[in-house]
């Protein structure tokens, strides 16, 4: 492996059309649960990448429409147990496909309606009862999505993200959990949804955030922590919704996430010959992708908020995304949904 | 070996002995030809924590699992069958269950033995299969499956490193143990004690565990007022984990939960702080003091000795973050109980110092904590690394160079908190626009 300094569109591509091709793996019985995030991680890469149609259209919204159970809910996979968070997956692979209309809206509603404690505010991912931000942003990025917000206590929901802030100005899990960047992303974007950006502590958060990129230009979720590729998105994304983006070193940042691209030299070859397209060489798990830091084996969840947060950072050649709700900006627009993070 | 076969030996060892740790091997004759796939084979097996082990004794009952005391040893070339094989019946019954169909004659009983194999097969082999997970949580509710046997499979599953990072085992873990506690009216400290215990264990195993430090906040708020005793323990060993973790902030956040749940029971109208930043610290100065605010020595001594150990550590450590962004947290909590009327100026001979073996260094942390001695304390850190940088011995070096950075923001952080004039925070940013070249956030705040 040697680095590069350019976005491997067309291995990437390959890559991720690869993944369903795999069931004699391991990873692919073990990340069974995750299949519904996986296609959304994977579509919304393409689609970034201005290859929508490198996975079949037909075939993803029969799959997604396979994975929603009566109550609404959707599940990781055909026949797993419907949750919130695979909930919002659906719905978004949906819009990125326009074929909302494949699924009963209103039982979505109802589903994620009924996951609200109206007490505290906060969501549950399941009936089990897991509270996290998490949810509260899956919730309402769903709602806000299809446009039925009213469905919920958007107080309430506020009122108990707010009680997530801690003294950094950044957000944890639960209140009184540690800062963390993923979560930050999480309540401060279902703040930008629910025009709520003004209860942020916005310049004190926003050094934190910056305060994440670390010498060889990556970012960490939290003090003293590795660096990794999905904080290219998540410190990223809350930044760029507070309007602060350029606080961040970008150039450092590119290189870094540039480095973490996953490529044998004979692949990216046979990548860049298209003759060989179809060559069974494709098949080799090992090419294309992005991992979490140079030098580790890739993932499509890293490819995504690898590729999203070039996005963000204007490079060239993608298309644009949208920092709150994690899809291609055109789709979001499509929808006639107004942009929610100038502050 | 198939998948049946496995499973079935593997459910065996697991309804017959007693185990305390997992682990996952590989034997090194799996390894493929190419070059390439064996460097990521051995990357990926050092991330996720595989053992190698040459032999297993295929004569052995037990064959080709291995007990090693009370080690349970599972070959990773055995795991898609066996996950494979669990799965098939699991999603069976669910299906049938779904259908209502009658296509398994077989009992209730039969049903419910089934279930509970599959899913800790599946749990044992993939904590984060949160189906499965569901479905044992049934099952205790239901009363079909011992929630303090579910215990047990847990604590098994959280020493194998690579499960202990994802929140369905950690809030499965959470559910079951509150059914426990809500089933038993007697020993819950103990019962606390032992779930403070697996997260401890955990994140050994798993530094800078987020799960398994928001499980062991989760338990302090379990606590009930009562409980100053397993309080005093918790931040006694915490501070014992501080000291030798200086740069695992979820242990130092940790920490913090615990004073200010001291702080409460010190006194009850203390704050929890959740939901508290800097800005509306700022607003609530103009405001009058608040009214249920008491002063109380026992919590300036227990804040204002945090501090001297803090600042204790980052002389001992310099360069760590994460000891800056405690000190940061302390001087906001302490500014906060100021504000509040909660604390006053102790006497100079009733407080106790952090004894340092350097005479300067007493005084400099015996400071009373407000603007002045903070700042004097950042810029002390900062004058020492001067002196010292011309020596160039490198390691120490990067240290040094990140010692004075933080101190520098700790100074801003101290400047911006107490609303020191705009020109000292101008001077200040530019200094580290100037230390700190490749960060655009202070060359932004400077223009």
């Amino acid at each position: 492996m040697t680095s590069t300094k350019q976005l491997l569109v067309d291995l990437h591509v390959k890559y991720i059309q690869s993944l369903d091709t795999k069931k004699d793996d391991l990873e692919y019985w073990l990340t069974e649960h995750l299949r519904l995030s996986g296609i959304y991680w994977g579509i919304t890469a393409l689609d970034l990448l201005k290859n929508l149609d490198a996975l079949n259209k037909e075939d993803v919204v029969k799959y997604v429409v396979s994975c929603q159970h009566d109550n609404g809910g959707f599940g990781g996979h055909v026949g797993h147990d419907p949750h919130l968070t695979n909930t919002l997956y659906a719905v978004q692979i949906l819009l990125i496909e326009d074929a909302l209309d494949a699924v009963n809206i209103e039982k979505i509603v109802e589903y994620v309606a009924s996951r609200q404690d109206r007490q505290s505010g906060a969501f549950t991912g399941d009936e089990w009862g897991e509270v996290d931000t998490r949810f509260s942003y899956c919730a309402l990025s769903c709602l806000s999505l299809l446009k039925r917000l009213d469905a919920v206590d958007v107080d309430k929901a506020v009122e108990f993200i707010m009680l997530c802030k801690n003294f950094d100005g950044g957000f944890g899990s639960t209140p009184g959990a540690e800062s963390h960047a993923a979560q930050i992303f999480c309540c401060v974007g279902a703040l930008a949804i629910v025009n709520s950006l003004h209860l942020v502590d916005a310049d004190l958060l926003g050094w934190w955030l910056c305060e994440r990129q670390l010498k060889n230009g990556g970012l960490n979720g939290r003090p003293e922590k590795l660096e990794d590729v999905c904080y290219s998105w998540w410190v990223l994304s809350a930044l760029s919704i507070l309007g602060k983006i350029h606080w961040i070193n970008k150039e450092k940042l590119i290189e870094f996430v540039l480095a973490a691209q996953v490529y044998t030299l004979w692949s990216h070859f046979l990548a860049l010959t298209r003759t060989f397209s179809n060559a069974k060489s494709f098949k080799d798990p090992e090419s294309g992708g992005i991992a979490d830091r140079p030098g580790d084996m890739a993932d499509v969840f890293h490819t995504l908020f690898g590729i999203a947060g070039l996005s963000l950072l204007e490079y060239p050649d993608l298309k644009s995304v949208d920092p709150v709700y994690c899809l291609p900006k055109y789709v979001v627009q499509r929808i006639g949904l107004a942009e929610r993070y100038h502050v | 070996m198939d998948g049946k076969a496995l499973y079935q030996t593997l459910n065996k060892i697991l309804d017959t002995q007693q185990m305390w740790e997992l682990f996952f091997f590989f034997a090194h004759s799996t390894l493929t030809e190419n070059p390439y796939s064996i460097l990521v084979d051995i990357a990926f097996r050092e991330e996720i924590g595989l053992l190698p082990y040459q032999s297993t004794e295929t004569n052995s009952e037990i064959y080709p699992f291995l007990l090693i005391g009370t080690n349970l040893g599972i070959p990773l070339e055995t795991v898609r069958e066996i996950f494979k094989f669990a799965y098939g019946i699991f999603m069976k019954i669910r299906q049938n269950h779904v259908q209502n169909s009658s296509e398994i004659t077989s009992s209730i009983e039969e049903t419910i033995r089934l279930l509970k194999q599959s899913t800790r097969c599946l749990m044992l082999l993939n904590p984060d299969f949160h189906s499965a997970a569901n479905t044992r949580k049934k099952l205790i509710a239901d009363n079909f499956l011992d929630p303090i046997e579910e215990l047990k499979l847990l604590d098994l599953i959280l020493t194998f490193p690579k499960h202990t990072k994802n929140s369905t085992v950690w809030y499965h873990r959470k559910w079951v143990i509150s059914k426990v506690i809500s089933l038993d009216h007697s020993g819950h400290l103990t019962r606390w004690k032992n779930e403070i215990l697996i997260a401890r264990r955990v994140a050994e195993l798993y530094p800078k565990n987020y799960y398994a430090w928001t499980y062991r906040h989760w338990i302090i708020t379990q606590l009930s007022i009562g409980a100053k005793q397993f309080l005093d323990e918790e931040l006694e060993d915490m501070k014992t984990w501080i000291e030798t973790n200086v740069s695992d902030h979820s242990g130092f956040h940790h920490r913090q939960r615990c004073l200010v749940k001291m702080s409460q029971l010190y006194n009850e109208n203390v704050i929890d702080f959740c939901g508290i930043s800097r800005r509306d610290l700022l607003g609530m100065i103009v405001e009058k003091r608040m009214e249920t605010a008491r002063i109380d020595e026992s919590l300036a001594f227990l804040w204002f000795e945090e501090i001297q150990l803090t600042k204790g550590l980052i002389l001992r450590y310099p360069g760590h973050e994460t000891l800056w962004y405690h000190l940061r947290f302390l001087s906001f909590t302490w500014k906060w109980l100021n504000a509040a009327g909660y604390i006053y100026h102790l006497k100079d001979s009733d407080i106790e110092v952090i004894r340092s073996d350097e005479e300067e260094l007493s005084g400099l942390l015996k400071a009373w904590p407000d603007d002045q001695s903070e700042i004097e304390f950042a810029r002390h850190c900062m004058q020492k690394i001067d002196v010292l940088q011309l020596d160039d011995s490198c390691e120490v070096h990067d240290n040094l160079v990140k010692q004075k950075r933080y101190a520098l923001s700790y100074e801003l952080w101290i400047s911006e908190l107490y609303c020191i004039s705009n020109d000292d925070v101008k001077t200040l940013i530019s200094k580290l626009a100037d230390i700190i070249p490749e960060s655009n956030y202070y060359g932004s705040r400077k223009l």
